[in-house]
């Protein structure tokens, strides 16, 4: 966890990047591409996610058309677009979440590491176990004290595990969260007795303890405050050492600062499916955006 | 948000609004007395009619037997149907409820619900009737199977009756009266539980069992105990059902599957009353105060539950 | 005690609000009545005697069509704490006499109205003893064993001595369920009546409305006794004859003889029963449980109609004479036979009891 600073300004190198558009199937493309000359975290579980001809309905109506989209592992790609245009449905459709609305289905392809999510035979409990979520309000269960919201999805992974074990792991993913330091004194009291901020903490705690490979978080910081929202910030930047981070966001700063890739959904006028517009590095993104929309959108120009 | 638009908005309407909420006060408050007045009137009324028993010699009364001798059995027999009903009603009424909020299809839901709550209209006589002529008869057999294979526990030491008319056969028919309650009750609190608490639960890797688990029954948990309550207030009071089914000769014992049950109060005030004369019937009176002083602890018992459970609750969110 | 009273008198009145009305059709053809009484009256009590006075009202009204009659079936105890009352009860039905305080409360009430009081039998109905052994089609059983089954003494149908009553018979060895009424009723008076008379060595209990030994099966009302004994095998219970349905009817040793119930040796039982009269008109019977002649079947039930012999309105005096006469008389014995399956009381009787009816009113 320590040399995790060094690994940060090497994952930002531009041929490191560029490896896994060149070979998006490889599994574990980080670590087995010529950018291997960085060391690897011990926990890094990160995965790439592959889209090809994604479309989202719910029920006759179709959402988000055609998605066609390559995330990188160990990167933060943020989403962005007006309001409606199916960020969140697509996000959740990383995860299978968005099985649970009645009449939400998906056509085309996706897949985690080559493996398909929407496969059949696919277990929506296994990806989710490998996708985990964020949510924009944050939603600890409130009957559990701090330290049980975050081992409560170890011990659904993990039948049996040992306490002393489940202390390390609790500890480990509330320090991920920056939450240890403010929260180690009352572990036992209930998770909903923090604040917004740190409830939101709690629930990236929750999220990273169960080890997914992906992390998918739909505007996590909208509920809080700018500090709040800089502490979350600098967490993601730690978090993608280890994970693929998906990140919808409304803030166009939030988005230039905290990722490395975005991509820029829209639509073209309501009733009409979202489409992916563009995606590329964030630099791109903000600076040279080959789309007009793209540039309005991002300049604050549209609608 | 009212104060702060404050006078200006509401100034106008001010007078009508004091005169309306005046009436609604007052009509609150008058419908609060006249419960209270009728709970007290069938309180005094119960104490005044009972007093004399109290005063009677034991010759006087019922077979012969002291108050307690003869009340007791009674009351423990309205205690322990009760509470087997209860035992048996609960998990199934949340079963069902979470079934119904959770697991069915929304087409298979609300007819399915529909039906249970129909359940609930159904006469006690004719739950009665249904015991006697179905139930009674198909748990002869099972009865018997419980003598021979678990007869050592008190419950079933048998001998086991031939005609199901025992607490066993009770206790499952009262469960069936009281099951539309607790799981209306139930169902109604789970499908409001918090989606985003649930769909945390579901976004961590849980099942939907272990989603209800973690979130829908934790949040439910008042509503099932008041439920519960509820139902339990309804077997104690049961009378027809049990009148018809149960065979109640007998006196204190756990012996669920034997012809000699305990009666219970309201059943044996019911099977008592028209042969009864004179001070027997202040003692049939005096049991029902015994069965009004039970009803008001298991109802106080489950406030307190509840208020107990309310406030955990409500500390965690002003923390919040 | 005033709750029973009230209850009693809730009770009839409502049922009176409801003659009232069905009254207001009858009026319009009172005149095509076969008599010129008119008015109204109430009864209450014996259960047992509902299903005859609803036969004997009918019978009553459909000749005297001004008259309208309500009986309340709230149980002999209740019927006779209203008839004591006063108030709308006009006549009341009981299965056991007015004993001690009640005969003197009944007395009262009567003279409050310048009047005395009137107890005579109406009504009687064989009790038979019902069983449920698909193997044995004829039990037969002498009072001892009969009493050592429901003492809970004899526990198995191979017991010697069920199968010394009945040599003939393939006696399995089933656990024998004796079941009772739970509720107290006066078919429960008079079966252990008979019990202690009959079988004293065996049956020590006295006799009394509620039955007195624990833990066997106890069903509520004749319908739930004879329910009881169909649900399971070995089960054996006393019941009103005419309830009995399809259940095995076991014969009862009188003499030397094993005699089933019928209706002609219920009312020869009641013909010998030994007269007592603690008033001019009030009547009670001491049946003689342990008679030896085979052509009477003494494990009867005798339940009685309670009046008096002046009402504050001659009005009700009449009717209630009337109603009275047509009950004992053939044609309303008849009546219930047909209707609640009761055993006719004799011509004997009748012409015997027929001045305290004809006291009424004059
Ligand atoms: N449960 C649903 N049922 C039907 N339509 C839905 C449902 N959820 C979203 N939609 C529709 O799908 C489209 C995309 O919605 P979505 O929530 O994905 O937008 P979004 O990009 O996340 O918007 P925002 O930025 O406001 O969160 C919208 O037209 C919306 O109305
Ligand atoms: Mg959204």
């Amino acid at each position: 966890m320590k040399e995790d600073g060094e690994d940060l300004t090497e994952t930002e190198t531009p041929e490191r990047i560029e490896s896994p558009v060149d070979a998006p199937r490889a599994s574990a493309a980080g670590s087995t591409s010529p950018a291997t000359a960085e060391k690897p975290s011990a926990d890094n579980r990160a995965k790439a996610i592959e889209v090809s001809g994604l479309s989202l309905f719910y029920g006759d109506f179709k959402a988000v058309e055609d998605v066609d989209m390559s995330i990188r592992p160990n990167k933060v790609t943020a989403l962005i677009g007006s309001s409606g245009c199916g960020k969140t449905t697509f996000l959740r459709s990383i995860n299978r979440m968005h099985e649970l609305t009645p009449g939400a289905r998906v056509e085309g392809h996706m897949t985690l590491d080559g493996a398909d999510i929407y496969g059949p035979g696919v277990d929506p409990v296994e990806v989710r176990r490998q996708v985990g979520m964020v949510f924009q309000q944050p939603n600890p269960f409130p009957t559990m004290s701090i330290y049980e919201n975050v081992a409560a999805g170890l011990k659904l992974n993990t039948r049996r595990i040992k306490k002393a074990q489940l202390d390390e792991v609790v500890e480990r993913a509330l320090r991920g969260a920056n939450l240890w330091n403010e929260v180690k004194d009352r572990l036992n009291k209930p998770g909903s007795g923090l604040s917004g901020g740190q409830q939101q903490r709690l629930c990236i705690a929750r999220a990273t303890a169960v080890q997914p490979e992906v992390l998918l978080m739909d505007e996590p910081c909208s509920a809080l405050d700018p500090v709040a929202t800089l502490a979350v910030e600098d967490l993601i930047q730690e978090l993608k050492k280890n994970f693929t981070i998906v990140i919808v966001t409304h803030n166009m700063q939030q988005a230039s600062r905290a990722s490395d890739y975005t991509a820029f959904f829209n639509l073209e006028k309501s009733g009409d499916p979202g489409r992916l517009v563009e995606m590329d590095e964030t630099t791109a993104i903000f600076s040279n955006p080959t789309q007009k929309a793209t540039e309005d959108y991002v300049s604050g120009r549209f609608g | 948000m009212e104060a702060a638009t404050g006078p200006s908005v509401w100034g106008l309407r001010g007078g009508e609004r004091r005169l309306g909420d005046r009436l609604f006060s007052g009509a609150a408050i008058a419908s609060g007395i006249a419960i209270l007045t009728v709970l007290a009137g069938v309180a005094i009324f119960l104490l005044i009619q009972a007093v004399p028993a109290l005063s009677a010699s034991t010759d006087e009364l019922a077979e012969g037997k002291g108050l307690v001798e003869y009340i007791a059995p009674l009351a423990f027999g309205t205690v322990l149907a009760a509470t087997l009903a209860v035992i048996i009603a609960v998990p199934l009424a949340v079963a069902v409820a979470l079934f119904i909020s959770h697991i069915a299809p929304r087409a298979l839901a609300q007819p399915l619900g529909y039906i249970v709550d129909l359940l609930a209209a159904i006469p006690s006589i004719v739950y009665g009737l249904w015991g006697i002529f179905v139930l009674g008869p198909a748990a002869v057999g099972v009865m018997k199977w419980l003598e021979d294979n678990l007869g050592f526990l008190p419950f079933f030491q048998g001998p086991a009756s031939v005609t199901g008319r025992t607490m066993f056969v009770v206790g499952i028919v009262l469960a069936v009266m009281i099951l539309p309650i607790i799981s209306a009750v139930a169902r109604e609190v789970f499908s409001q539980a918090p989606r985003r608490q649930q769909e945390g639960a579901l976004a961590l890797g849980a099942t939907r069992w272990e989603m209800i688990k973690m979130t829908v029954l934790p949040f439910g948990r008042s509503a099932v105990i008041s439920g519960s309550m509820l139902g339990l207030g309804r077997a104690l009071g049961e009378t027809m059902a049990v009148v018809i089914i149960l065979s109640g000769s007998g006196g204190i014992t756990f012996n669920l599957i034997g012809s000699g049950n305990p009666p219970t109060i309201a059943s044996n005030i019911a099977s008592k009353f028209p042969e009864s004369s004179g001070i027997e019937v202040n003692e049939l009176i005096l049991s029902g105060l015994v069965l009004f002083a039970i009803t008001l602890l298991v109802n106080m018992g489950a406030r307190s539950i509840i208020s107990r459970s309310e406030r955990h609750a409500a500390e965690g969110k002003k923390r919040a | 005690m005033n709750s029973r009273k009230f209850f009693a008198i809730g009770a009839s009145t409502a049922l009176l609000a409801f003659g009232v009305a069905a009254c207001g059709s009858d009026d319009s053809d009172s005149t095509s009545g076969g008599s010129d009484l008119s008015g109204d009256i109430a009864g209450a009590g014996s259960s047992a005697q509902d299903a005859a006075q609803q036969a004997w009202i009918a019978g009553f009204q459909t000749d005297n069509s001004g008259v309208n009659i309500a009986y309340d079936p709230v149980g002999s105890g209740g019927g006779r704490e209203a008839f004591i009352a006063g108030g709308k009860t006009d006549y009341a039905g009981t299965d056991s006499p007015f004993a001690d305080e009640e005969l003197t409360g009944a007395e009262d009430r009567c003279k409050k109205s310048g009047g005395e009081f009137v107890q005579i039998p109406v009504y009687i109905s064989p009790i038979a003893v019902v069983y449920n052994l698909p193997e044995v089609e004829n039990l037969q059983l002498s009072p001892d064993t009969l009493a050592g089954i429901f003492a809970q003494d004899i526990t198995k149908w191979n017991d010697e001595k069920i199968a010394a009553d009945n040599p003939d018979a393939d006696l399995p060895d089933t656990d024998i369920t004796p079941v009772n009424r739970s509720d107290d009723s006066g078919t429960t008076a008079n079966f252990t009546d008979y019990l202690s008379a009959t079988a004293p060595d065996v049956w020590t209990y006295p006799p009394d409305d509620a039955w007195p030994v624990k833990g066997g099966e106890a069903a509520e009302g004749t319908s739930g006794v004879v329910e009881a004994v169909g649900a399971g095998e070995g089960t054996i219970g006393y019941a009103d004859e005419s309830q009995a349905g399809d259940l095995g009817i076991a014969s009862i040793k009188i003499g030397d003889e094993y005699v089933a119930p019928s209706a002609e040796g219920s009312t020869a039982a009641a013909d010998e029963a030994k007269e007592n009269k603690d008033g001019e008109y009030v009547y009670s019977f001491d049946i003689d449980r342990t008679t030896t002649n085979p052509d009477a079947y003494p494990l009867i039930l005798i339940s009685s109609a309670a009046a008096c012999t002046a009402y504050d309105d001659s009005a009700t005096a009449d009717i209630v004479k009337g109603y009275l006469t047509y009950v004992i008389s053939a044609d309303g014995q008849q009546a219930a036979a047909d209707n609640a399956g009761s055993a006719p009381i004799s011509s004997d009787l009748q012409k015997q009891l027929q001045p305290a009816i004809d006291a009424i009113g004059s």
